[in-house]
């Protein structure tokens, strides 16, 4: 789950959101808090120091009280001259001010009884007397107080941008893996009746969960309308053949006594049967095609299946003098058991029918990279490189081989087989013959 | 040990709700001398099923009301041991299990072959017919098989067997008398439910025949038409 959170493109998107604001954050702040304190504070003492040069060189020419006189006309100007003792010379302030605070080297800040803010600079003459200047500083560091809050309420929002994403991202990525489990999941147990669990309404996942699921309930409901058509197939038309065929068995009896009669009866039942038999592998092919899981996987060794489909052929294979070693290596697997049979029954079967008399069937199993695989090789006329994948349709017949026995649905039967068991098939040139090679995943 | 009816007929108890299998069933077996009683629906049948005795019932599965598995539970929890054939439209291996597992003796899917339904029947009725001809030996006729040492003779002389030959043997003499068909030897010799493409039973059949009658005047291992193999004296 983490893991998969931490590879999602939702998480690295969100990453690099996060990276993108903490360093525009970082920006801002830095514009905020040094760039503006800086500026206007530096700006008002200019106009200070400005203010002072004035009155030193006024001092200079013994002209002072006039151009104090003159500077105090200003209204945002404060200026107060102090002698030794720190008595009141001149200026329009009669005392140092109180609450002083240092703003910058040099630099002092005081609020008056009127509320107004001022920052302030010293200058002491050779003969002791001080100067004072002030700066009426109110309006500019209104703004630059105003300035400060903003940019914290801008780095407040930030943050909360920040959390948001990571919490959008972390809910996409819970709810489309969501998506991905219940598709994964209903793709390997074949189990059509899953659904997306939805948790909430308002959010464009949900609405997709919301229709994925109506797609989901709508294609059960085909698949299943599928699965009952064949049922009905068997249903309707098994049943009355089997009556046939049960019909054909009492008159059979009837004709006791009569050899000739019995054996045509014979003849009919066997043929009742063949066709029996198409309609049951046909069904048994659409049931594995539709449930995947058909039984409770049971662990067992390929190789003693596989030992027990040749001791079953052996004697087929013995008639038609064909030479076989079968070459069995353990490989444990889990799985249905008598459907692995059913595979490599009907495939032997295929070997030893096509197989002229005297000739190579090659049979081996073992583990192969990590998989179980297994061979099953004959030395007939093979299959044409064109036909490999047309041979597992249903009905589907070589050219040649349209007038041998069988009803065209043994590889049909074995592919399905092999799907429903998770396994891999593929048809091989075995110059000359045909190379069937299956593959398992192996018991965990 | 049978609960044989007072005219001594074996008893077969059928449940099912098709009346055209039904009859078809009751039909057949009565002509194979079983008495038979039928119930159309589940409770009829679980009344029938725990009231009176019988040799072996017939069971469809998808009975309405309740259904075969539930009564075939009920039965089973009550103590009633009758062998008990499960009749199912369901051919999966998964609804096999099930329906042994809720104490099934054999499953049996529809449709089927009288002849098949027959052979069962007849095991089940008539089940361990302790046919050992002493300790650990197993005969018909002249033929014996000795469970001990796993040797097969024939009016004195030593038969080799492969171990499927001895099976398929065992199998058929433990059965004396009954038919048994081709499923069942695939289920119970060869130990898999499987659907063989070809003939490959009736050649394992053809080999032990001319192992064990071959050069005798008696055939003990008889081909039913239509329907299995059957070993008698």
């Amino acid at each position: 789950m983490l893991n998969g959170y931490l590879r999602s493109s939702s998480f690295k998107m969100a990453l690099l959101f996060t990276l993108l604001l903490c360093a525009a954050g970082a920006a801002l702040g830095y514009i905020n808090f040094r760039l503006n304190q800086q500026q206007f504070l530096e700006s008002a003492e200019r106009q200070i120091n400005a203010e002072i040069r004035v009155l030193r060189m006024a001092q200079r020419s013994g002209q002072l009280q006039a151009e104090i006189a003159l500077s105090t006309q200003k209204s945002d100007v404060l200026v107060l001259l102090t002698d030794k003792q720190n008595q009141y010379l001149a200026g329009n302030l009669t005392s140092d001010p109180e609450n002083v605070q240092v703003l910058r080297e040099g630099t002092l800040g005081f609020t008056r009884p009127d509320q107004h803010i001022y920052a302030a600079r010293i200058h002491t003459f050779d003969d002791g007397r001080r100067l004072l200047v002030g700066l009426d500083i109110t309006a500019a560091s209104k703004e630059y107080l105003m300035l400060q809050r903003l940019g914290i309420i801008s780095l407040i929002l930030m943050a909360i941008v920040i959390a948001t994403s990571f919490l959008i991202s972390t809910f996409v990525v819970s709810r489309t893996n969501r998506i991905a489990n219940t598709a994964r999941q209903m793709m390997e147990t074949g189990d059509l009746s899953r659904r997306i669990e939805i948790d909430s309404g308002w959010d464009d996942l949900s609405n997709m969960s919301h229709v994925l699921n109506l797609f989901l309930a709508r294609l059960e409901e085909l698949v299943y309308g599928v699965r009952q058509v064949s049922d009905n197939i068997a249903h309707d038309l098994r049943t009355p053949l089997t009556r046939l065929r049960n019909d054909l068995e009492r008159l059979r009896l009837d004709a006791t006594g009569r050899d000739d009669l019995q054996n045509r009866i014979d003849e009919m039942i066997a043929d009742t049967d063949g066709l029996l038999g198409v309609f049951a592998a046909l069904l048994r092919i659409s049931r594995l095609e539709t449930i995947a899981q058909t039984a409770l996987p049971s662990a067992f060794d390929l190789a003693d299946v596989l030992r027990d489909v040749c001791e079953l052929y052996e004697p087929l294979a013995e008639a038609k003098e064909l030479r076989w070693q079968p070459q069995l290596a353990p490989a444990p697997m889990k799985g249905d058991r008598d459907l692995v049979f059913q595979i490599f029954a009907n495939l032997l079967d295929n070997a030893i029918k096509y197989t002229p008399a005297g000739g190579d069937i090659r049979i081996a199993c073992g583990v192969q990279d990590g998989r179980i695989v297994a061979q099953v090789a004959d030395t007939g006329p093979g299959i044409p490189a064109a036909e490999r994948e047309r041979v597992f349709e249903r009905f589907y017949r070589l050219e040649g081989s349209r007038t041998s026995s069988g009803s065209g649905l043994g590889l049909a039967l074995v592919r399905a087989a092999v799907y429903a068991q998770q396994g891999q098939i593929e048809l091989m040139d075995a110059a000359p013959g045909l190379n069937v090679i299956v593959s398992f995943t192996p018991a965990a | 040990m049978l609960n044989k009816g007072r005219d001594g007929k074996m008893r077969i108890l059928i449940i099912e709700d098709d009346p055209r299998v039904s009859g078809f069933i009751s039909k057949g077996l009565k002509e194979q001398g079983y008495t038979v009683d039928s119930a159309q629906n589940g409770r009829d049948g679980l009344f029938l099923a725990t009231t009176e005795k019988y040799d072996a019932a017939i069971i469809d599965r998808m009975v309405p009301e309740p259904d075969g598995l539930t009564i075939l539970r009920a039965m089973r929890a009550s103590g009633n041991q009758t062998p008990v054939l499960i009749l199912s439209a369901l051919a999966s291996v998964d609804d096999r299990v099930t329906g042994l597992r809720a104490g099934g003796d054999d499953y049996l899917v529809k449709p089927f072959a009288f002849a098949e339904l027959l052979a069962r029947i007849e095991i089940l009725a008539r089940r361990k017919p302790v046919v050992e001809a002493g300790p650990a030996r197993l005969a018909a006729g002249d033929l014996e098989l000795n469970l001990l040492t796993r040797k097969a003779s024939r009016a004195g002389q030593q038969i080799e067997l492969q171990a499927r030959e001895y099976a398929l043997l065992e199998y058929l003499l433990r059965h004396k008398g009954q038919v048994v068909t081709r499923t069942m030897l695939l289920e119970n010799v060869w130990d898999y439910n499987f659907d063989p493409q070809t003939n490959v039973i009736d050649v394992h059949i053809s080999r032990l025949r001319s192992k064990i009658d071959k050069g005798f005047s008696t055939t003990l291992l008889k081909t039913v038409r239509g329907a299995g193999y059957i070993i008698e004296d």
